[in-house]
């Protein structure tokens, strides 16, 4: 078994950029779903810097009450610069001065000029706090009009206005689980992998020099090419083996049910094809560094493309037309499909339609690698 | 010669395929790969639109019905209404048409779905929660001071719309997302800074038979080294200027109108980059893959901290720890473009400036004293 140890020598020398895009990979899951806000419903909470310049009782009960019910940030309203960069950040969605003589208009029923802010332009978070503030202070114009004192006005308004509406969710309202996120990921991170471990190693392996040592060794051609295929399908089963084992660590919940069954099909089928055009890039290209470029072109080509980096309902229906020619495009979909996630219900039919085009990518693939394979040996007997 | 050593300097630099390939190719592909995946999210997602809403009427409800017309009117409409039964407003809301059925029974009540989004149900959840409020607030005002619901109920139809001052910051797009492209005609610039490492390499006859031809020849080692920088800065500023205008041009971004200095920051991007470079290729013996890692650090590390892959992590690393984008060549160059696109005045801009003339000189004198004056005894 010369020729299937030597292939683990080479991946041995290249373990560092695998390593690599391990670490890019675990830290982008761990980063999307622990920092990132579910999917479930729950009222939106802005972020909001207020200043109060009016500072009376009712002014007071107002950045009280956008406590409770949004997170109050620290700004500097003398600096301008500051407060641009942090709307344009989204460090906070709006900046609000209540003026002086809040409570004054409010107590004599004027409602002009009430407040100042700074925010982005027509946004959803721009029409949401206004909405809530145009409610309140109608609310309390209304209290103060039925003979109640302002304070009490807005004490009163403070605590109808926070109750919240009666809302229900027709189908449980579950947010994605975790494994989707992870395995989302792998769209980009597996065939980048399967690029740098692979092709180096098949790069090495059909080299014209080493070849030619092969051919006049003990080994036979037939021999030596079981045992690269015999490698290679043992390298590639074994990262898959290791990304599906951490995943049962990672969310077994998922895992061990039969979405779980079905997202480990699904990231089976799509490991085969990164291996195949790992084979193909390795076949194609001359050198290690023209590899780096093909796995980063190809592997951020689909992530970008087939709504691994950005939910594909937030992209254009004319990107995600150029993504249905690609695997990964393929492959999200159906995990979608068997997460129900983003928009998508779960359908057999829809399921297995996805598989059955990321088969079709396997033939296809396969096809292209035994004409390349052909073309090679035509070549070398000219 | 000098004109001799920059032509020589230039076709070297032009047919290092690899190189122009990470400085122009690889940043034209993922500038259209990000143009493809948030082109249209800021539309799609921050801009507001109205709320596509389905209402379910079981109790007539003359007054919040009214309310819903009232918001489903005019150029500043809040919701579209869909008045339709409770089987109908269940499909729509399946099939993601509208983001919520409005119940109108004894009490109004939403129902969503996994695929609503939040912050549209919120808004609508405020109008209903507005609607139900006031319906209290008259029952009490009714209960403690009666002779005054009439002017209560007159208060309601108080015009508010003139509550809200806007004090607008600026004129600029305020598309979040173009920070990503900022970072990434940074980064493409920055990956110039491997053309400054392969001069300084090949000007050190102990690391490369080039130089060790260079050291040589008649030729004035200084001249030599400033054609080659000439040459490896004129082909960093073509490359970010194709890049700049690709991404105004072709992608379409907006990018403000002030492309001149755009280009002319790019110049000063592609001096420093280059000096960087040359800084690191000069330092020792340090073999040309350990220098090269260490540019790709600065590059892409740098890139990170200043928001190449993940947005606002300038403006977090600003919050915690400022001096690290006041020294981050790639945070400088991306405040640069950011601070010409955002504000009306050059103050941040020139701050910016500073920050690269600094590492500029700070690079090119290192450099200098690293490579002057050296003598093999044999090579």
């Amino acid at each position: 078994m010369q020729a299937f140890n030597l292939a683990f020598k080479i991946l041995k020398k290249n373990l560092g950029a695998v390593c690599m895009y391990f670490g890019i990979f675990f830290t982008m899951v761990i980063l999307m779903t622990k920092f990132n806000p579910t999917d479930a419903f729950t009222t939106t909470k802005l972020t909001i810097a207020v200043r109060d310049l009016d500072n009376t009782t009712a002014s007071q009960m107002l950045v009280e009450w956008i406590g409770e019910n949004h997170d109050v940030a620290e700004a500097d309203f003398d600096n301008e610069d500051e407060m641009l960069a942090s709307l344009y950040y989204k460090e906070y969605d709006y900046a609000i001065t209540i003026d002086k003589g809040f409570s004054e208009k409010l107590a004599n029923g004027e409602t002009d000029g009430l407040f100042t802010v700074s925010t982005s332009p027509v946004s959803y978070t721009t029409a949401f706090f206004d909405s809530q503030l145009s409610s309140f202070v109608s609310n309390v114009n209304c209290y103060v009009a039925g003979g109640f004192d302002v304070d009490e006005a807005v004490s009163k308004t403070a605590q109808s206005v926070t109750a919240a509406a009666d809302i229900n969710s027709l189908d449980g309202n579950e947010e994605s689980p975790d494994a989707f996120e992870y395995y989302r990921f792998l769209g980009f991170v597996l065939v980048v992998i399967m690029i740098s471990a692979l092709s180096a190693v098949l790069m090495t392996m059909f080299k014209k020099e080493v070849l030619a040592r092969t051919y006049c060794s003990t080994v036979s051609d037939t021999k030596y090419v079981m045992q690269v295929i015999l490698a290679c399908s043992v390298i590639a089963l074994g990262i898959w083996l290791f990304i599906v084992a951490v995943s049962m660590v990672f969310d077994p919940q998922t895992v061990f049910s039969r979405t779980g069954v079905l997202i480990i099909i699904n990231s089976f089928v799509y490991m085969i094809i990164t291996v195949e055009i790992s084979v193909v890039i390795a076949l194609l290209v001359k050198n290690r560094s023209a590899v780096d470029m093909c796995s980063n072109v190809i592997g951020l080509g689909m992530g970008f493309l087939c709504g691994v980096f950005v939910p594909s309902f937030m992209m254009d229906e004319s990107v995600l037309m150029v993504g249905k020619f690609l695997p990964a495009f393929w492959y999200n979909r159906a995990l979608e499909i068997a997460t129900s996630s983003y928009e998508q219900i779960y359908n057999a039919k829809d399921f297995a339609t996805c598989i059955g085009v990321q088969l079709l990518f396997i033939v296809t693939l396969m096809a292209a690698i035994l004409v390349v394979i052909r073309s090679k040996r035509q070549q070398k007997s000219l | 010669m000098f004109f001799h050593k920059y032509k020589y300097g230039l076709l070297q630099t032009i047919r290092n395929k690899e190189l122009t390939f990470w400085a122009l190719g690889f940043t034209i592909i993922l500038g259209t790969l990000f143009y493809a995946a948030f082109g249209n999210v800021y539309e799609n997602d921050d801009i507001f639109e109205a709320i596509p809403v389905a209402v379910v009427e079981n109790v007539g409800d003359d007054g919040f019905m009214q309310l819903l017309t009232e918001l489903s009117q005019g150029e500043d409409k809040m919701l579209v209404v869909n008045k339709t039964d409770r089987e109908k407003a269940e499909e729509l809301l399946g099939n993601g048409d509208v983001e919520a059925i409005i119940t109108v029974d004894e009490s109004i009540a939403l129902s969503i779905n996994s695929t609503s989004d939040s912050i549209s149900v919120s808004i609508v959840g405020s109008i209903v929660n507005e609607y139900n409020t006031k319906s209290a607030l008259f029952e009490e005002i009714a209960k403690t001071n009666p002779e005054k619901l009439p002017q209560a109920i007159e208060a309601m139809n108080v015009n508010i719309d003139n509550v809200i001052k806007e004090h607008k910051l600026t004129d600029a797009p305020m598309n979040p997302y173009t920070d990503y492209f900022y970072n990434l005609i940074a980064m493409g610039i920055l990956f110039g800074s491997t053309f400054g490492m392969t001069i300084a390499i090949n000007s050190q006859g102990n690391l490369s038979a080039i130089a060790a031809r260079k050291c040589v020849s008649p030729a004035k080692k200084s001249m030599s080294a400033i054609a080659d920088i000439l040459a490896a800065v004129t082909i960093v500023f073509a490359c970010s200027v194709i890049t700049i205008l690709y991404v105004k041009y072709v992608l379409g971004v907006e990018l403000g109108d002030r492309l001149g200095m755009y280009i002319l920051t790019a110049l000063f991007g592609s001096i420093m980059s280059v000096s960087l470079g040359y800084a690191v290729g000069s330092v020792g013996s340090i073999g040309e893959k350990a220098k090269g890692a260490i540019l790709l650090t600065v590059t892409l590390l740098g890139g990170f901290l200043s928001g190449l892959m993940s947005h606002g992590m300038r403006q977090i690393v600003e919050s915690k720890v400022p001096f690290i984008n006041r020294v981050n060549p790639a945070a400088i160059l991306t405040d640069a473009f950011f601070s010409l696109t955002v504000y009306p005045h050059y103050d941040r801009y020139i701050r910016s400036i500073i920050g690269m003339a600094v590492i500029t000189v700070i690079c090119t004198v290192a450099g200098i004293i690293m490579t002057r004056r050296k003598k093999y005894a044999s090579l």
